[in-house]
């Protein structure tokens, strides 16, 4: 029998202690895992879908809630623009800008975001078609692949979206059914939860619910929340010419530029998402703050306000980070204190070891060994509850924001937590290894008990 | 075999204690008679270098186990001496089999599972194998520390008051136990004990007063 078998066999023995022990250490490195899962997993999705974006332009109002709309689709818009105030960042020829892409928001289907925009959207996040083509007329949609994926959508299927983010049927618009043209390739970005069609088509559902609807939009005012109040004041306060209804083909935008939204001038617009030519350059330093006090738009970095959005978060990081050293502090004096005691009712048992042949190093490793396998089965259940967690986490994440995590996935860095479980053992255990080799045999079995 | 010369021992803060020299041959048994508290454990002890005496030798083969060191001393007498405790402990989470076996762990060869069985039948504990330590009686658990200290044919046998808490029928039995163990090992057998029944069992024998 190896000595590792030995102190395996030790270790079980003891099922309470090993419980404690084990649940304590388990809930420290749960933690630890936890926090890594979740934090590298929103980082990337982060990272992903600032997809080379280095300025919003929008509504005035929260830059924070304009990034996090526009670029992430968690939050609602801070309000509306006019085609006319946009028209020279549309434009084609802007000095600052590579591409301008504009998004009309306001509409979902099933909580799944309707974003009104152009194909160039696409190239944004390097997104691809998986089947069908891309939407060309109004109503016609081109769905991500998460979309498709969660609620069973496929090509030729018809659907009547809500307003708001809201999955609400008191909220479904009257107007004709958006109808699926094509699907996207999956892209692990925010593209993959979106439906896209032309701006057009918001304007068209929100004018002929203020056509037809007047009576009951105003009810719908007073019951849906914050959030769709502003969405309603954006989207429909605005006069439209109803004998001509606006058509602006996909392909008409796609040829690099916007001149399709320019022809009208009154219509809105969400927000534009611009790539600058370069972007240390002076003039591009001032563009925002031109935009910021010289119109009644706000442009917003998105570095920047993720950058504080990520201070904001550290805060609670940081606090839970505290915890899991407080946890793992205690669970390592608890492994010590166990090690310690179960050592001490076990003397006679190490000394007999020494008599039996057993070197002082032997009875060292021997108890070495118990804290090491305690601290790797406390491992192996914190990164199981970790990725458990995770995983329902992801579920729960998925509802609220539409954003996929997963609890399946497996990081390099978890090695490094399984070697930071490894010497927790071990420091625990060596004050109670040293003892117990240190034991005076001739004076243990002297003893009468 | 094993011989001693000049023994001494001191425990701190008492007068030394002198041994008389002993000697016991391979196939061989001797007694080690005295009262309580004449220092036969303290001798057991040292003939097993548990402990160091401050003078003399102890030599088991060729070997002067006083001068070793300690990692050696546990190596040498895992190898080539057996100890029977007048209480014997074992590892609790192992069953009577494993507990033979770890003997030769603690050697560093390869648990020879045949001969540990064929030790535990002789000794009248084939069905006991997988059995805890906690279910078996005094006397079985006293068959084991012997199965446990013949496993790796040591050159010695040291016994600490191997009979003395048994009735006659058991004292008797356990010493034709012990008798036939030294004659199949070929080892030499020390008894220390204060058990007068031995006396005319056993023809070497020396006092200590």
């Amino acid at each position: 029998m190896r000595i590792i078998s030995l102190a395996w066999r030790n270790i079980i023995t003891k099922p309470l202690n090993l419980f404690l022990t084990v649940t304590l250490f388990s809930l420290c490195i749960g933690l630890m895992t936890f926090m890594l899962l979740f934090n590298t997993q929103l980082k990337e999705k982060f990272d992903k879908n600032l997809a080379n974006i280095d300025v919003v332009v929008g509504a005035k109002g929260s830059p924070l809630q304009m990034i996090l709309c526009s670029m992430f689709h968690i939050d609602n818009p801070t309000g509306n623009i006019t085609i006319k105030e946009a028209t020279p960042l549309l434009r084609k020829g802007h000095p600052l800008i590579e591409w301008a892409v504009p998004l009309s928001l306001g509409d979902s289907y099933k909580s799944y975001r309707i974003v009104g925009t152009n194909s160039s959207f696409l190239d944004v996040y390097d997104a691809e078609l998986i089947d069908g083509h891309l939407w060309e007329n109004d109503f016609e949609t081109t769905i991500g692949y998460g979309v498709a994926q969660d609620l069973g959508l496929h090509i030729g299927d018809t659907f009547v979206s809500s307003h708001g983010f809201v999955d609400d049927e008191d909220l479904a618009h009257d107007h004709a059914p958006f109808k699926i043209v094509g699907i996207l390739k999956p892209t692990g970005s925010v593209i993959d939860q979106l439906i896209l069609t032309t701006s057009a088509t918001i304007w068209h559902v929100h004018e002929h619910e203020g056509d037809e609807n007047e009576s009951t939009h105003a009810d719908t005012t007073e019951v849906s929340t914050h959030q769709t109040d502003a969405h309603h004041e954006e989207m429909h306060g605005h006069s439209q010419d109803e004998n001509s209804p606006t058509t602006l083909s996909a392909g008409t935008i796609n040829q690099n530029n916007n001149e399709g939204l320019l022809l009208h001038p009154d219509e809105d617009i969400t927000s534009i998402l611009i790539k600058y030519k370069n972007k240390t350059s002076f003039q591009s330093l001032n563009f925002a703050r031109n935009i910021n006090e010289n119109t009644s738009m706000q442009a917003a970095s998105p570095a920047i306000e993720m950058n504080r959005l990520y201070s904001m978060i550290g805060v609670g990081a940081d606090a839970l980070k505290a915890l899991a050293i407080l946890i793992g502090l205690v669970s390592a004096l608890s492994i010590f204190v166990t090690l310690l005691r179960s050592m001490k009712e076990r003397k006679y048992e190490l000394s007999i070891l020494r008599v039996l042949g057993g070197s002082r190093l032997r009875i060292f490793s021997l108890i070495m060994y118990e804290g090491i396998i305690i601290a790797v089965i406390g491992f192996i259940v914190g990164t199981v509850i970790a990725h458990l967690g995770m995983e329902v986490m992801a579920h729960y994440l998925k509802q609220d924001f539409r954003y996929s995590f997963t609890g399946w996935r497996w990081l390099t860095e978890e090695w490094m937590i399984l070697l930071i479980s490894i010497e927790i053992g071990l420091i625990s255990a060596f004050i109670p290894a040293l003892q117990a080799a240190k034991t005076d045999i001739n004076k243990t079995l002297s003893e009468k008990n | 075999m094993i011989r001693t010369q000049n023994l001494e021992f001191r425990y701190q803060g008492s007068d030394s204690i002198h041994f008389p020299d002993l000697q016991c041959v391979e196939n061989d048994k001797l007694l080690v008679l005295g009262h309580s508290g004449v220092g036969k454990s303290t001798l057991l002890h040292l003939l097993g270098g548990l402990i160091k005496p401050i003078r003399g030798k102890i030599e088991i083969g060729n070997t002067d186990i006083s001068t070793l060191g300690t990692s050696r001393l546990d190596a040498f007498r895992g190898k080539n001496i057996g100890i029977i405790f007048q209480q014997n402990h074992f590892i609790q989470s192992l069953n009577v089999l494993e507990n033979v076996l770890i003997a030769q762990s603690m050697i560093g060869t390869t648990p020879d599972v045949q001969r540990a069985k064929s030790l535990l039948d002789s000794l009248n504990l084939s069905g006991k194998y997988k059995s805890k330590m906690h279910e078996l009686s005094q006397g079985e658990r006293q068959r084991v520390a012997i199965a446990r200290a013949a496993i790796n044919s040591p050159k010695v046998i040291l016994a600490d008051e191997p009979t003395s808490a048994l009735d006659d029928e058991h004292c008797n039995k356990v010493f034709d136990l012990m008798d036939a163990l030294t004659a199949s090992l070929k080892c030499a057998f020390v008894i220390v004990t204060h058990d007068n029944r031995l006396k005319d069992k056993i023809d070497n024998q020396v006092v200590i007063k």
